[in-house]
Formats: C-alpha cells, structure tokens, sequence
C-alpha cells in the first residue's frame, strides 16, 4: 500500500474497467459520508500506474480536490491473469453484479484462460453454467456493445433469455431485448418468446429482427391502447399462431364449432391437449340441481344429433362450417333414396 | 453408399478377445491397431474412430420400447451392439444412450444361446425378431461378418424370421448365404431431400434400392420403413417420388411390408440437433407432446402423412402389408378406415403378412 498522486496515474487507462452501466447513487452517498473506505488498487505500468479496481472511487477523489489515494499496488511484473483474477474475484464477492457486468467478466476470463480452463469459482460465484458454449455466448454479449450491456444492465432481461439471443446478429439481437424490456415479462416468458421467435425464424429462414418487425407483431409492440400486459399476451398469441400454425387453426375451428353447436352455458367440451389421443371431457357448471336438469335437458337435442359427430371429422378442413341441421337432414334424405334406388 | 470410414482402433474386453467376432475383426480391419483391457468403462465423448467389444452383460433379446399409448408391432430385438456412425440428424440413438462410441457385443456364444432360448419358447407363435433398434444392422457388417452367423440360424429355426434394417448398402456378405426364407432385409427410406440434408451419410435412395434388389435376387424377403416421415417444402412430391422408384425397382410381391412413422422424438434431442446439425430444421416442425412424453406432429399433419402414403402404395399393391410405428386408434382409423384391433391387432396383422408373403406359418399348437 502507498499513497499515488494524480499525475502518477494514468486513469484514462480503462484496461481492467468493468462498467455497471446502471445509474447507483449509492456509492456516491457513501463516498460523501465516509470518504473512501476501501483502497483501489492501481497496477504499475512503467513510470505510472494504471487502475484495476476503484475507478469510482479515485475520480470522486480527484473530482474533491484530493492530491492522491491510498492505494494497493501490483507491481510491474504480477502476471495480468493473475490481477484479472483478483479483480474479478472481488467483483463478484463484493456486490450482486447485473448480467451487463457478467458479460464483461466472461469475456475477460475467456480471453485470460481458455474456455476449458476458467477457473470453477468464478463460474460457480456468478451463477454461471460450466457448459463449455456458455462462456462464448456472454462474452459474445459483452461484445454487443453500450446499448446491448444498457439493456442487460437496465435488470428487465432474464439471464436465460439474453444467453438465448446471444448468438444472433446484432440487428435481430438488439431488436429483441429493446422488446423483451418493454414487455416486463417473466423470465419463464421471456424464454417462450425468444424461442419461438428464434424457431420460426430458422424454420422460414429469415432473421429474428424479421419477425419482430413483421406488420402484425409491430401493430401488437407500437399500440398506444394496450399495456405492457396485454401486449404480452397478444405477442404471445401471435408468436404461438406463428410456430403452430396448424394446430392453431384447428384450435380456431373447434372453438367456432362449438359456438355453432350452440351448447347451453354451464356445458364445456374440453378435447385433449393439442387434440393428441381420445381423453376428452365435458365439464358442467350449475348451482343445484334445477339447474343440472335444465342443462342436461337443453343439451340432449345437441349431443344426440350428428352434428356432434362433425367435431371429429378430422378430415373436415379447417374453416369449413358444420353442417347445419337442415342440410345434414337433406343429406341424409338423398342418401336414403340412392340406396332404395 | 461412401465407404464406411474403417474403425483405426479395436478395444477389446480380454473375456471376448479370442472370440469369432473379434477374429473377423482383426480379418478385415488390417490397419487397425487392437488394444485388449479388462473392461471398458463408458466414454464422455464420442470417437468415430474407435470401434469397442465388449462382454456384454445384459440381455441381448428385447422387447421393441412401445408404449401402452400407441400400438406397437411386438417385434423383438436381437440386441447385438450399440450406436451408429451414419450420423443422421434425427437419430434417436444421440439421446438415447449413455455411451456414445461404437460398441458391439463380443460374447456371441451367450447372444447365440439366448437367442436359441427365446426361439424354443411358444413355438407354435411366430418370432419377428430385428437386429436395427439400437444400431443399424449391416453397417459394421462388412468388418463383422455378423449376418454370415445369424442369417443361417434363422434359416434353421421354423417359426421365427429375421429382419435387417439398415441405410446402407452393405449386402455383399449375404450373398450366397442359406436363408431359408427366413430374413427380410429391410430398409429405412425418405424423400430425396431429406436424404440429402438429414442422412447425407447414408446409402442414397437409388443405391437403397439397388442393394434392395440385389437381395431380391439373392431371394430374400424385403421390408421398408418411411420413418421418420419429415415434414418440409414439397413432402408430397419427395416421398411420392421415393414410392415411385421403389416400385419401379422392386417387385412388390416380394415386400413383406412398408411401415410409416412420422418423426417423433424425446425432448432432450432437440437441443442435440441444434448443437450437432445447426443446419438442420427438423425440430421446429409442428410439434406437441405426445401422450408417451416424446414429441410429435401435430395429429393433423401425421394423418395427413400416412393417408397420402396408404393412398400411393395401395394404388400400386392393394394387398401389401402398410403399417403405422407407434400410433393410436384414431391415426389408424383416419389414415387406414380401421384400427389395429379390428384385424386382430398390430403384431397379428404382420404375422399375416408373412404367412402371406414368405408362406412361412401357422404353427402347430404345442401338445
């Protein structure tokens, strides 16, 4: 430890800068409270020493008038994995850092040791997987630049989703987190939009950016009548009539179905999930028993007639309406006489 | 069919290393260097240049993994080796299995027995019994020589019959072989595209069919299986096309029958195809959860699959065997106009068609 005045150090030297990219007033409080309570540590470089840690710290100092600081000091010749390590280290044991500082310590470890090699500590300490793509990917977002780290830095982006978009070009990237930041959505639904962006992106060999930019997803993202909420909710809609569209047309058709059947309320018909099997059910709503005979009366007709039979008539193209009573009756009328004929 | 890139090492587990297997290894792998150890333990990762043979300690007669959600053919599987080097995109054996090199089982004389085991129970039942579920059936053949073994033992045995299923072309060492009648070489057919992007490894569609021929001559009964059935751009068109040159090559009385099964694969293979084959967009097809945990089409678009293919060949062969892998009553009825059970069941319906086919059946009920 020794006291370093100013003109000894060159703090235009940003080599071991790990930015927050996020607005905290609360180391400045401090500092105004109690001065500087923990030394920086300053590494020498040649005649002068450059700052590893506390570059807050020592511009307040020099901001108040201060001559210099107590400081740590690394001498020339401390291997610079070595510095990097304990400048991490006390990164990461110190404060909970946002994904925007994690970004920037992966792609310093992957550089420092190879992917393979990174020490486990660090992983573990940061919550970071030990699958060996996973460092790339953050050092990836690291190198997306200010507005990627703002956004990764502004705390609204799951960790899961950002290392999901990590890989995708910049365009598509940037595109996606400015959205997801806006949606203030779960992490859980973070994830189900970003893939299923990413999969119908593959699937139509077009970019990310392409299908968020799409006219129906930018009329749901740009509506001044919807909340944050609702706009969730109908980008999600979209994007799963996007991935499934088949399914989402059958869906579409059983629904319009049943409105045609014109079950009596208090009666649902609830086919199995995606259709898949024969596990349907019928659920019934009434508040006694009155209720239940009216109900099960009124539907008897319905349930007895062939229309019903139309909701399972796979082969039936989507769209095309259920035969109406009167047309099934003719139908069934032609086939009487063709057969006695 | 690019020849197989040979295996450069052979390990040998010391218990099988004078064994008949390892003896045609070290026949027809002359530049391969052989390294016996007490035993293998599993590898992390995969080395396609490692071939393993072990002394195999599990069973080696299986039944097919059918599920109680969807009809399965009650095949039983010969359970001789593990994993492929094909490298398809959509292979299930990438998730499938803890060990991921090359593996076959060295023990033959306990494979053998318990085969004879499984065949001398219920002798008035017919046996299908299939070597292609845990790896593809004549791809190490070649080096192994297992079919010259295991084709005459099904020739001997009355009430059982053999099926090889491969993507190769590899049928040299059946020729002249004494089958009997006994085996149905079969093969795993798709459009040409899907060849090309998902199986670029395999044998080709025209050489498949060749090879198919080939064994038509040499007498043996012949099997295809459209599966996985792959959705993409023009499927129509790529799989009529596929039919088309079958049947132009192939007698269809001498099928024993095509099955038809749409992709379906467990959850965990995704993320394997889009780490291994980021070319490849097979996964994000129209795909939910089936009622087994795998994913598969959605209902619609499997039934359209099968009813388009039932059509085709039955324009061709109105008496060939066509039968759908892993799919329930509903599928059946839409895609055929009845279900499995309507004809006695699944594995009844392919019995029939080899006492149809390859005359071979009923038995005698034991006294």
């Amino acid at each position: 430890m020794r006291f370093a005045t100013f003109s000894e150090i060159d703090l235009d030297n940003r080599t071991f800068e790990i930015r927050r990219f996020a607005a905290s007033t609360r180391l400045k409080d401090s500092l105004a409270r109690f001065g500087i309570l923990d030394p920086p540590w300053l590494q020498q470089k040649g005649a002068q020493y450059i700052a590893v840690d506390g570059f807050q710290r020592l511009g307040w100092a020099k901001e108040n008038g201060a001559k210099g600081a107590v400081c740590r000091i690394f001498g020339q010749d401390c291997d610079i994995r070595e510095v990097w390590s304990r400048r991490i280290e006390k990164k990461i044991f110190e404060s909970g850092i946002n994904l925007a500082e994690k970004a920037q310590i992966m792609s310093v470890l992957i550089v420092a040791f190879q992917s393979q090699e990174i020490p486990s500590f660090f992983l573990s300490g940061m919550n970071v997987s030990n699958r060996p793509d996973v460092p790339a990917k953050w050092a990836l977002l690291s190198a997306g630049g200010t507005e990627t780290l703002e956004m990764l830095a502004s705390g609204a982006i799951a960790e899961r989703a950002a290392l999901e978009v990590a890989e995708w070009d910049e365009r598509s990237r940037d595109s996606l987190l400015s959205v997801l930041k806006a949606l203030k959505c779960s992490a859980s639904i973070q994830v189900e939009i970003v893939e299923h962006i990413r999969e119908i992106a593959v699937r139509e060999q077009k970019s990310g950016a392409d299908i968020i930019e799409a006219p129906r997803s930018r009329e749901i993202l740009m509506s001044g009548d919807l909340n944050h909420r609702q706009k969730t909710q109908a980008l999600r809609t979209l994007l799963a009539e996007l991935r499934y569209p088949r399914l989402s047309s059958r869906q579409n058709q059983f629904r319009r179905d049943l409105e045609a059947l014109g079950l009596p309320s208090g009666i649902r018909i609830i086919p199995p999930p995606a259709f898949e099997g024969n596990n349907w059910e019928m659920e019934l709503s009434f508040n006694g028993p009155e209720e239940l005979r009216k109900i099960v009366h009124s539907a008897r007709s319905i349930v007895e007639s062939d229309r019903l039979d139309a909701i399972w008539r796979w082969d039936r193209r989507p769209g095309s309406p259920l035969p109406s009573a009167a047309a099934r009756q003719k139908q069934d009328e032609n086939k009487t006489t063709s057969n006695e004929g | 069919m690019k020849k197989i890139q040979a295996p450069r090492k052979v390990i040998v587990e010391s218990s099988v290393a004078k064994g008949e297997l390892v003896a045609s290894l070290r026949k027809n792998l002359p530049g391969a260097s052989f390294e016996t150890v007490d035993r293998i333990s599993d590898a992390v990762c995969c080395d396609p240049e490692i071939l393993e043979v072990v002394d195999f300690r599990g069973r080696f007669m299986k039944s097919c993994p059918g599920t109680r959600h969807y009809h399965c053919c009650g095949y039983k599987i010969l359970h001789f080796g593990t994993q492929c080097s094909i490298g398809c995109s959509y292979c299930i054996l990438q998730a499938y299995l803890n060990q991921p090199n090359l593996r076959l089982f060295g023990n033959l004389g306990q494979m053998f027995g318990e085969l004879s085991d499984a065949l001398a129970q219920n002798r008035d039942s017919l046996h299908r019994i299939g070597t292609g579920e845990f790896t593809d059936s004549l791809l190490l053949d070649p080096f192994t020589e297992l079919s010259r073994l295991i084709v005459p033992h099904f020739a001997r045995t009355p009430n059982a019959v053999l099926e090889l299923k491969t993507k190769t072309n590899f049928v040299e060492n059946l020729s002249g072989l004494d089958h009997g009648g006994h085996t149905i070489v079969a093969w795993s057919l798709n459009s040409a595209q899907i060849r090309k992007q998902e199986e670029p490894f395999a044998a080709t569609i025209a050489e498949r069919i060749e090879a198919a021929r080939f064994c038509s001559g040499e007498g043996y009964f012949l099997a295809f299986h459209f599966d996985p059935i792959i959705d993409h751009p023009e499927w129509k068109s790529g799989y009529a096309r596929t039919l088309d040159r079958l049947f132009a090559g192939i007698d269809p009385a001498r099928i024993v029958w095509i099955s038809l099964g749409a992709f379906r694969f467990m959850p965990e293979l995704k993320e394997i195809i889009r780490l291994r084959h980021p070319l490849s967009r097979i996964a994000y097809g129209e795909f939910i959860r089936g009622l087994d945990g795998k994913m598969r089409y959605f209902r619609d678009i499997r039934a359209e699959f099968y009813s388009f293919m039932v059509e085709r060949i039955r324009r061709i062969d109105p008496g060939l065997c066509v039968y759908l892998c892993m799919e329930n009553d509903d599928i059946w009825k839409q895609s055929f106009g009845f279900s499995p059970e309507e004809r006695g069941g699944l594995s009844h319906m392919l019995d029939c068609a080899v006492k149809n086919r390859m005359h071979i059946g009923p038995f005698e009920p034991e006294t």
